[in-house]
């Protein structure tokens, strides 16, 4: 890594800016493995409460268990949204057995739908950048190391000697851009497919457990 | 607008400490990997060619014209040795099966063998004499100057000769570093004038190459051996052209 003292102020920069890229992948990658394994493995387990639980104030109450599960956010602007509506209507008393107007369904599923899409938010939330850096680090790289070949070209025009030992030393800082650039993109490409199937993965759990609340809403109001 | 339920998230602040230790560590295994010394290997051995060793004072005489100003005088020595070995083993070889038939093959190998042991006692005995008269010769030169012995100061042809081979030496050394060449076989005639100081007077491209990368290096070799001249002997100004090539430097 010495022999990068010698390299030109702009293949310094760019090496920069590619380990600056790399860094913060890498910080995303581990942020964002820790956090889709939490919400994976809490909505597992929240599902499982959920339909062995059989009244909603219960789930509700329990909700401080999941934090980390997209789930327990859907439950809790859909029960919101019940408790507001039954409130409405004065009938507290029925809460606890969701009595509400059939009307107030669609408020319920909007309900749903916003606090879906707020998680979608915020777990790819930073897979952007994975993709940012996937897509420009090689050439980022590659910039440096045409960069660094102008110059060590320039370099052997000026010394007049064009011997391969005036021009490898040049050609080989200037291919490290290059390396540094492909070492960047590469875990960051397949940090960010990997991250995008957990989080599909993730967004279908959301609509499945979104369609079976509002069943358990409209039947148990159908059934009044 | 009703209250959100957030997930919690513990931000990236550790990811990004996490993500600089990963970045140090690798970073430091590279240079220890890179840097660490080389375990030790068998002691090196170095060979030092003792018969061609160059003479860098021209005061202990040239490397070229080995401190002698008598090259011709000394015929190259094993060269009709090497001639006589083949010659001799190959019709021994040839004639080895049909000894038994051809006695007259062997007697005119036998004539050869003893013709050429005639040449090269012949050749033994000239080189003797040659050695004993450049010896009677350096002598008499070693009682007018004793201090400049091997040296170009002793006549004037001599030394002016010696001189040129010490300053074709020193371009030698110096045009090995600065060698660069764009044409195949580039060849430039550089006439040299040192003045009395040992000081390049003047220099004058008598044949150009027209290959401008090798003519550069040509100067930076002669910028650069000029500060290893010593005076010219007898005090005066010394002109000698050269011959730059990518093989060396010789004398015109």
């Amino acid at each position: 890594m010495l022999h990068l003292a010698g390299t030109g102020l702009v293949v310094k920069l760019v090496l920069c800016i590619l380990v600056f890229f790399s860094v913060v992948s890498w910080a995303i990658i581990f942020f964002k493995l820790l956090q889709v394994y939490r919400a994976n493995s809490e909505s597992e387990r929240f599902l499982d409460f959920f339909w062995k639980t059989k009244r909603f104030d219960g789930i509700n109450s329990q909700l401080d268990r999941f934090t980390n599960s997209p789930l327990t956010v859907l439950f809790s602007e859909g029960y919101g949204e019940l408790k507001r509506l039954v409130e409405k209507g004065d009938q507290k008393e029925e809460l606890d057995v969701m009595s509400t107007e059939l009307g107030g369904i669609e408020n319920i599923a909007r309900a749903l739908r916003r606090a879906t899409t707020s998680e979608i938010t915020r777990l790819e939330k930073y897979v952007t950048f994975l993709a940012t850096t996937g897509s420009t680090t090689p050439f980022i790289g590659l910039f440096g190391t045409v960069w660094g070949i102008m110059t060590a070209f320039k370099g052997i025009g000026e010394t007049g000697s064009a011997s391969l030992a005036v021009v490898a030393p040049g050609i080989s800082e200037a291919l490290i851009a290059t390396a540094i650039g492909l070492v960047a993109a590469i875990p960051a490409v397949m940090a960010y497919n990997h991250f995008q199937y957990k989080i599909k993965v993730l967004i279908a759990t959301m609509d499945n457990f979104s369609t079976e609340f509002l069943n358990i809403v409209q039947r148990t109001v159908t059934k009044k | 607008m009703s209250h959100t339920r957030q997930s919690r998230d513990t931000g990236l602040g550790w990811g990004l400490a996490t993500s600089c230790v990963v970045h140090a560590s690798l970073a430091a295994f590279f240079l220890l990997y890179r840097f660490s010394p080389p375990a030790p290997l068998e002691a090196p051995v170095y060979y030092v060619d003792v018969v061609n060793l160059p003479v860098a004072s021209p005061r202990a005489g040239s490397p070229v014209t080995g401190g002698s100003s008598l090259p011709a005088a000394s015929p190259p020595p094993p060269k009709p040795a090497e001639m006589a070995l083949p010659r001799k083993q190959t019709p021994a070889r040839a004639a080895a099966p049909k000894k038994a038939t051809s006695s007259r093959e062997s007697d005119a190998s036998q004539a050869f063998e003893e013709r050429m042991a005639k040449l090269q006692r012949a050749i033994d005995e000239r080189r003797q004499e040659a050695a004993i008269d450049a010896l009677r010769r350096k002598t008499a030169g070693s009682g007018r100057q004793p201090e400049r012995v091997g040296t170009p100061g002793g006549t004037g042809q001599e030394a002016g000769s010696d001189y040129a081979s010490y300053i074709q030496s020193r371009l030698t050394d110096a045009f090995q570093s600065t060698i660069a060449h764009q044409s195949k076989t580039p060849e430039v005639i550089v006439k040299l004038t040192i003045d009395a100081g040992g000081h390049i007077a003047r220099k004058r491209i008598e044949r150009s190459s027209g290959d401008k990368i090798f003519e550069e290096s040509v100067f930076k070799a002669i910028a650069r051996a000029e500060k290893t001249f010593v005076p010219p002997p007898g005090g005066g100004e010394f002109e000698y052209g050269f011959i730059f090539r990518p093989q060396g430097v010789g004398k015109k």
